[in-house]
């Protein structure tokens, strides 16, 4: 009933006006849409299913019992907001009659249409969302991997490893030295390290001037480069002397190979350095459940129109797992995604066509407290891909005033506030 | 002074002449949610820097986003956004969220000063930001707007910074500066703020 319009419904109730125990009955059959995590795209994505179709039934899988947002995590390392203003819970999520199981998917039977859980139990699906996030590739530095993440955190997933950092950089000495280390893109939120970057600079300028990050990159060029160095030039002293910051790119050695836990010491291809706070953040790719659905790539291929897979049907796949076109892998690109997944599922259930995609991404770097950049674009799907809509692509002018800087923090954090109330209220 | 008044009302009852009311609620949704992470739920932020949507007046929608799009109104990221969308595409948009009820948040405010602020408002500004029905045409709802906001775009106004203000606004706050005191304009902030939820 739900893909009739209006007018034909009604046409269709007064014809059937007789037969309402049928429709009633047929109603309550519902289809089932499962969704793998509850992060920036599951939640979206199972928002908008139920208020596309009231009829249709969606169960989020999700491990944790709270979220901590990623993003605005890098503000909770630099010390300017709390680890608690980040934290969520799934409370609301029954305002909207969305079933939550807190349980780990630990495989997926395509033919069967079932997701196992652990310890056993199984969740049978019409269509399923695949919305994982990330993993890591623990086997690609040398001497480093999991079980170290309490002493050299990545961070890359927000929650304690959020707080580890902090930590780690309020107890060390003014005059240490911090490094972090950046993985060959793609990565989640590609300005993400830079911004991480950026804002322990601000802490140490504040707290530990006689120290220094130093950034590793196995990238040559990075996400709003021209705008970060601006800004590092303005507040942290980059390419001066008493600089607080530096910037290590491969062709300068900046590709790290190894790593000392004992001494706390990087390797990179011609030298070593150590420091008093290790951040690795490994290479990654799709999160651990889609591992089948993933190219040789380690992310997830997908039908850019619907985010069905392309390896397997009914099965949709969104956000950071995701390969999206030239969409970037933010917070804002997961929630834009869910919501054209929701279509997709919907319009498939309804055994209808789906109408074109239209995607927005907007993201914000807080390069210090009153010194704002920002990138955003709108995308259609052309000859198959997701692409830039009309030349809608771009970032914050170089030229621009204080006040143009400072007014990006107050949107990036405007931003933030609405997409968490999205999701979480 | 009128006479530009009419010509954006007769540029934009162009405009809306060409309505396209064919639209599906999945085409409209495709377009419009795409707006919710910075402009909150429908259209009603609870964001302090990203204005209310919801209820705008859609002539007015279609001139902020043409304005931004043809980059003479300054934007941050909106300038880039409303490239991506057509002229059909921004009707669609601005009807919708026309349609849509604003939903105020309560703010923090000075009792005192919203109370200075709403006999200014009511001498200065009723007529076009009117508060108990529609608002003039290109005028936007200021009931409930973050205060953040409303201060980011008066201060706008007083730089001169937006060439797309309509010349009535700049006369109208030329007029109330030259009457007030600088500090009355936060009492008008107050009272707007005032406005939101309970």
């Amino acid at each position: 009933m739900a893909n009739l319009t209006r007018r034909t419904f009604l046409a269709l109730g007064a014809a059937t006006a007789g037969t309402v125990g049928f429709y009633t009955f047929t109603s309550k059959i519902k289809q089932q849409v499962v969704i793998i995590g509850g992060g920036a795209s599951g939640i979206v994505a199972a928002k908008y299913i139920r208020k596309a179709d009231p009829n249709i039934a969606v169960t989020i899988i999700e491990q944790n019992q709270h979220y901590y947002t990623c993003f605005m995590s890098n503000e909770v390392i630099g010390g300017s907001r709390t680890i608690e203003s980040i934290k969520y819970d799934y409370a609301n999520l029954k305002n909207y009659d969305i079933n939550i199981v807190y349980a780990q998917a630990s495989g997926i039977e395509p033919n069967a249409k079932q997701v196992l859980l652990q310890g056993g139990d199984s969740l049978s699906y019409d269509r399923l969302i695949v919305s994982p996030g990330i993993s890591f590739d623990w086997n690609a530095i040398d001497g480093y991997d999991e079980t170290m993440v309490d002493k050299i955190p990545h961070a890359w997933q927000a929650g304690s490893q959020t707080i580890v950092l902090q930590k780690q950089l309020q107890a060390m000495n003014d005059g240490d030295k911090v490094i972090i280390t950046i993985p060959p893109k793609p990565f989640r939120c590609p300005p993400g390290p830079y911004e991480r970057a950026s804002l322990i600079a601000q802490y140490l300028k504040r707290n530990k001037p006689k120290s220094k990050v130093l950034i590793f990159d196995s990238n040559q060029t990075f996400a709003k480069q021209d705008l970060f160095m601006q800004g590092w030039e303005q507040l942290y002293g980059y390419r001066t002397e008493n600089s607080l910051l530096e910037w290590i790119p491969p062709d300068r050695g900046g590709k790290l190979v190894a790593v000392d836990a004992k001494t706390m010491t990087i390797h990179t291809e011609d030298s070593e350095h150590t420091a008093a706070v290790l951040n690795i953040i490994p290479p990654q790719q799709a999160g651990q459940i889609a591992i089948d659905l993933t190219d040789a790539s380690g992310w997830c291929p997908i039908n850019q129109r619907t985010f069905e897979s392309s390896l397997q049907q009914d099965i949709y796949v969104i956000g950071d797992a995701c390969i999206a076109g030239v969409m970037p892998k933010s917070a804002y690109s997961a929630n834009s995604q869910a919501k054209v997944c929701a279509q997709a599922v919907t319009a498939s259930l309804r055994g209808v066509e789906m109408v074109n995609p239209t995607l927005v991404n907007t993201c914000y770097s807080i390069v210090g407290d009153e010194f704002g950049i920002s990138v955003s674009g709108v995308y259609r799907v052309q000859n198959g891909k997701i692409q830039v809509s009309q030349g809608a692509s771009g970032s914050s002018p170089i030229l621009a005033s204080a006040d143009y800087r400072k007014s990006e923090v107050a949107y990036a954090h405007s931003l933030y506030d609405n997409i968490t109330h999205e999701m979480f209220d | 002074m009128l006479y530009q008044k009419y010509k954006y009302l007769a540029i934009i009852a162009g405009l809306l002449l060409n309505l396209s009311a064919n639209a599906s609620d999945p085409q409209i949704h495709m377009l419009v949610d795409t707006c919710i992470a910075c402009h909150g739920t429908d259209g009603s932020s609870v964001g302090s820097a990203t204005p209310n949507i919801a209820n705008m007046r859609e002539a007015l929608f279609i001139k902020a986003m043409q304005d931004m799009k043809s980059g003479e109104r300054p934007s941050t990221v909106m300038g880039v956004i409303a490239k991506g969308y057509t002229d059909n595409e921004i009707r669609i948009m601005a009807n919708f969220f026309n349609q849509q009820q604003a939903i105020l948040h309560r703010q923090n405010f000075d009792v005192q000063k919203a109370q200075k602020g709403r006999q200014l408002h009511n001498l200065y500004c009723n007529g076009c930001h009117t508060i108990e029905g529609p608002t003039d045409l290109l005028s936007n709802n200021l009931a409930g707007q973050q205060m953040p906001y409303l201060r980011h775009r008066l201060t706008e106004f007083i730089n001169d910074a937006d060439p797309t203000v309509s010349p009535l606004m700049k006369n109208a706050l030329k007029h109330f500066i030259d009457n007030n005191s600088q500090e009355s304009l936060d009492y008008l902030i107050h009272y707007y703020a005032s406005l939101g939820g309970k």
